[in-house]
């Protein structure tokens, strides 16, 4: 028996005997070998919950789960109505749990995409506890380095090996979808491995660890200046409701729409120092250390006239995203030796890196120099995804579709315009295969009032099958009905002046 | 099914292999093999034309090379592997380590052990990275994107990755899995072979390590704590405080107090741990002639037999054995050429200079200076590299399914010391005493790193291996011949016990010798 080639028999007789095209049962699958692979299960069945936006119909496929190599376990997901594509899912955050983003943000399965997804080989530290996996004397370099790259292509390359043992032919097309550090992972595998993916859908990347992390520890240390005591902060809910009722009449009617949503943050020159504290008022105003921080988070993080990020854009203060991020909730305990992300994830995600990832879990972000910090983070270069250069994957007709959030407070929206910027620059026809959609009023992935129902797969499908490079998407408000245009990067939609601003055609590129 | 066999040719060859149950397929067949995540460059069958022995061969003459197939191609983004696949196949697999800091495909189960001759089909690799040319410092290690993956890759998780695909390889050829597989393995090699045992039970049946390079505080401490002693500046090698006059004065010394102490004097130390020469009465009364030591280089040598202390004093490494100072071996790595080539070499000092490699270049600081740290901050940054270390003494997951561990170290062995794979022995069998059934050390008297030195060291390791991992006992004794011109062969006996001289004879014969 060549246990090779295939292991159970029933997929060695369908092999002898199958016409080119066929599927095989899903049962079968289990028994597929492949080096260093391990299939644990195969099962028909409707798609589970997790593998699907909220809401969405489950979808009949088979379910295949697994382990490459030592830990990296994966989930593929294969519809019985095949589009004759696969769509690999990225993970947010620090991963750790199975996910598939192609699933859960933007629908594969029911588009009829193969999806898979992964862990990224790790398995996250139960309740949000701090990332000790990445301190493991022998098992953590290998699990930075999945984390960081391996993990996302060999478990592409395995599912793709998967997809086309299933229909008994490989996929016509393979896109990556993802957001956050998906993003991230979209933009590394066009960089790194330009041969994995015909095209890569990338949200709100975390394009550079630096830009990244630096603001949340800056920023954070502001509000949060005893890394001991969360009890204590600069800022609050109703700092930052304040903050944002003043934004918004600063700068909301900027667009021609009083709505909530700064269809151009980067025209609003709001100056925080309006709502300094005066004279013994203490609600609603901001303190000097609040004040601070704030314009931090605006100004980007300096040290001695030297910047470490571009900033955020004013907008979606009052949003859950940035109380999660930056003043976090009104019940807090503990400090930065913490139990959770609850008191602050900006600040608590940014010492996964600078504790966790670089193994001196004592450190505290209460001492050193932003240079330091810049230094320390060099040893984990490798996370960084802002390589200008796309020839690689460009020559073979890749294409790279990026949106991002003009609220997002997780990771800056201009950190996207400097690497599309940084693209062109490197190479002006990149225009044709690579675009960037900013969007009014979307927080970090996803939430705050802008229009933000998007088919992002399938426009990134229609353009990698031959359609024209989209200079516009239209995107749907996810309540009240209508929709607005998002405008390829560098253009804006600019409102004609007439109407509710819930039509597209309310709308052009300038 | 396109995913499993690409090549129209290859399916219908696996269609003949599923009827037959044990058919071969040809050759150039191979590369059409799809396998996620590997790239088959080559597949080319030779017919068995004579190939120059490898370097440091040192089992018995080789057997005539054979017909076979040979399969090169990539693993990952730059994982190279060479699979070699015997026509007249023996049903087994062989993996082979690779030394120092690999970065070329090469495979020890060949050069040193003649694996394809012996029926094996056989794997090397150079574990993820091309080594930079000449002999120049390993800045592969440092590439901003590849360097942590690239040393994942050679700490442990190409050797296992080239494993599992070659064994595809194999099963794709011949039409079925090989009965047995062993890893093979000197110095870097060796610690390939403990790390897949310890970490990846499941891939092997039996592995043969070879002076093992198991721990990087072992390693790479008492060529720092030394190498600093001999050169103490580091700008500036052609000062140094123990020359090659030096280590001959000191060879003709440890050879007069010690050579006779086995009842034999020829130049090899049976029992090298029995000799306590102090180089204390070498040292120079008044000024510094050939024939005398200076008082650093007596503290040089001392540091080097007693090993590293902290600064309590306590020892962290266990000291090399006696013996061996006249070889060249020696001079490789502790006091350098005479002709200094300058940078881009090892000549100059390799202990020093490859303790270097990990110390600057892993750990991306190439201005590192070897001549500031404390052995305590030595001891600290070693720690990032703690992946590397293959010294964990449970191996009850690999022994669970009947895996052996065939182990052998040269007394005069001046890269890695013997007396730590000793101390690695007793750490397993402390750990649980009933390893003993399934780990052998064997000490070879008067025998350098993977070879080399006058000891008898001529023992057929694969096929003790083969013979022990399908079934047969235990090995408690092997003998060993001496290299030719040499004549004539002696006894090794597994630690702890000793081959001890009976009295007669001339040394030449493994019966005048027994195992106590």
């Amino acid at each position: 028996m060549n246990r090779f080639v295939l292991a159970a028999g029933a997929a060695l007789t369908l092999a002898l005997v199958s016409p080119a095209h066929a599927q095989v049962a899903c049962e079968s699958l289990k028994g597929l070998q492949l080096p260093d692979v391990l299939i644990k299960d195969a099962k028909a069945g409707p798609s589970p919950a997790s593998l699907s936006p909220q809401g969405a119909k489950p979808v009949n496929a088979c379910i295949l789960t697994g382990t490459v190599g030592r830990e990296i376990n994966f989930v593929i997901a294969l519809p019985e109505a095949w589009n004759g594509k696969f769509a690999m899912g990225g993970q947010g955050g620090i991963a750790g749990t199975v996910g598939s983003q192609a699933g859960q943000e933007f629908g594969g399965l029911q588009l009829g995409y193969a999806i898979a997804g992964t862990d990224t080989g790790h398995t996250a530290e139960p309740g949000g506890a701090p990332p000790t996996w990445a301190m493991d004397p022998f098992l953590g370099p290998e699990r930075q380095v999945n984390y960081l790259h391996a993990g996302i292509h060999r478990v592409s390359v395995v599912s793709k090996q998967v997809v086309a043992a299933r229909y008994g032919r490989k996929p016509e097309k393979s896109y990556f979808a993802g957001c956050s550090n998906g993003g991230r992972q979209a933009l590394i595998e066009a960089q790194h491995y330009p041969d994995d993916f015909d095209a890569v859908l990338a949200g709100a990347p975390a394009t550079n660890i630096t830009t990244l992390t630096l603001p949340r520890v800056d920023a954070g240390r502001k509000i949060f200046p005893d890394p001991k005591d969360f009890t204590k902060r600069t800022l609050d809910t109703a700092d930052r409701n304040a903050l944002a009722k003043a934004v918004l009449e600063t700068c909301d009617a900027n667009d021609g729409l009083k709505d909530g949503i700064l269809s151009d943050p980067a025209a609003c020159k709001f100056d925080p120092a309006t709502l300094a504290c005066k004279g013994g008022q203490k609600d609603a105003c901001l303190t000097p250390g609040g004040l601070a921080a704030v314009r931090s988070w605006y100004g980007g993080a300096r040290e001695n006239n030297i910047s470490y990020s571009p900033g955020f854009y004013p907008g979606g203060e009052n949003e859950g995203g940035w109380g999660g991020n930056l003043t976090g909730p009104e019940a807090r305990t503990g400090g930065e030796e913490r139990v959770s992300y609850a008191p602050n994830s900006g600040l608590l995600r940014s010492l996964d890196f600078l504790r966790y990832f670089l193994n001196r879990p004592q450190w505290s972000y209460a001492g050193p120099t932003l240079a330091s910090m810049a230094r320390d983070l060099e040893a984990l270069k490798t996370y960084n995804a802002d390589n200008p250069d796309l020839s690689a994957f460009r020559t073979r007709g890749g294409k790279v579709l990026m949106f991002h959030g003009l609220i997002d407070p997780t990771i800056s929206a201009k950190g996207t315009m400097t690497y599309t910027d940084a693209v062109y620059a490197k190479d002006a026809s990149a225009k044709t295969d690579v675009r960037f959609f900013p969007m009014p009023g979307m927080g970090h992935c996803g939430g705050g009032p802008g229009p933000q129902r998007v088919e992002w797969l399938n426009i990134l499908d229609a353009w990698a099958t031959g359609g024209p490079a989209p200079d516009e998407a239209l995107a749907g408000f996810t309540q009240g009905g209508g929709g607005r245009k998002l405008c390829a990067w560098p253009k804006k939609a600019v409102f004609r002046g007439t109407g509710d601003g819930r039509s597209a055609n309310q709308f052009e590129c300038k | 099914m396109k995913i499993l066999v690409s090549a129209s040719a290859l399916i219908a060859a696996a269609m003949l292999g599923a009827g037959a149950g044990q058919a071969q397929i040809a050759c150039s067949s191979l590369k059409g093999l799809q396998l996620p995540d590997v790239k088959i460059s080559d597949a080319v069958a030779s017919t068995g034309a004579a190939e120059p022995a490898g370097e440091g061969a040192r089992g018995p003459a080789r057997p005539a090379a054979v017909p076979m197939c040979t399969v090169t191609g990539v693993i990952g983004r730059e994982i190279r592997f060479s699979v070699q696949m015997p026509d007249a196949w023996n049903g087994k697999f062989a993996m082979g380590g690779q030394g120092n800091i690999a970065g070329t495909v090469s495979n020890m189960a060949e050069q040193q052990y003649s694996a394809t001759r012996l029926g094996y089909a056989t794997a090397g690799t150079d574990t993820g990275h091309v080594m930079e040319p000449g002999g120049k410092p390993p800045t592969w290690a440092m590439d901003p994107f590849l360097g942590p993956e690239r040393q994942v890759n050679f700490s442990h998780l190409a050797i296992h990755r080239v494993t599992v695909t070659a064994k595809a390889i194999t099963a794709a050829r011949y039409g079925r899995q090989p009965e047995k597989s062993y890893f093979a393995g000197c110095s870097n090699g060796g610690r390939q072979g403990l790390l897949e045992v310890q970490r990846y039970p499941d891939d092997f049946d039996a592995a043969l390590v070879s002076a093992p390079a198991y721990n990087l505080d072992q390693l790479l401490l008492p060529r720092v704590d030394t190498g600093r002693r001999i050169f103490p500046d580091a700008k500036d090698w052609s000062r140094r405080n123990l020359d090659n006059k030096d280590r001959m004065v000191l060879s003709k010394a440890v050879l007069e107090a010690c050579d006779a102490q086995d009842g034999l004097k020829d130049g090899i130390l049976s029992d090298p741990e029995g000799c306590k020469f102090d180089p204390g009465p070498l040292q120079c009364k008044g000024k510094k002639t050939d024939a005398c030591l200076s008082k650093a280089g007596v503290d040089a040598v001392r540091s080097w037999w007693g090993g590293v202390k902290d600064a309590k004093g306590d020892s962290l490494t266990p000291g090399f054995p006696r013996g061996g100072e006249g070889d060249n071996l020696w001079q490789q790595n502790l006091t350098g050429a005479d002709e200094n080539p300058g940078k881009g070499s090892y000549a100059p000092n390799s202990g020093l200079l490859r303790a270097i490699d990990y110390l600057a270049y892993f750990m991306s600081r190439p201005d590192w200076d070897y001549t500031k740290p404390s052995i305590a901050q030595l001891q600290a940054d070693l720690k990032s590299l703690q992946a590397n270390n293959s010294d964990n003494p449970n191996l009850s997951a690999f022994r669970k399914h009947g895996g052996k561990l065939l182990m052998n170290h040269g007394w005069t062995d001046a890269t890695i010391s013997a007396k730590g794979t000793i101390a690695y022995t007793e750490s397993v069998l402390k750990q649980d005493p009933s390893a003993s059934q399934d780990v052998r050390l064997f000490l070879v008297p008067g025998m350098g790193h993977c070879g080399g030195g006058n000891g008898p060291q001529r023992v057929e390791w694969l096929t003790v291996l083969d013979k022990w991992a399908t079934g047969g006992k235990a090995p408690d004794e092997l003998e060993t011949g001496f290299a030719p011109p040499a004549t004539g062969a002696r006894k090794l006996c597994a630690w702890p016990k000793k081959a001890v001289f009976k009295g007669s004879g001339d040394g030449k014969s493994p019966d005048q010798f027994e195992c106590k």
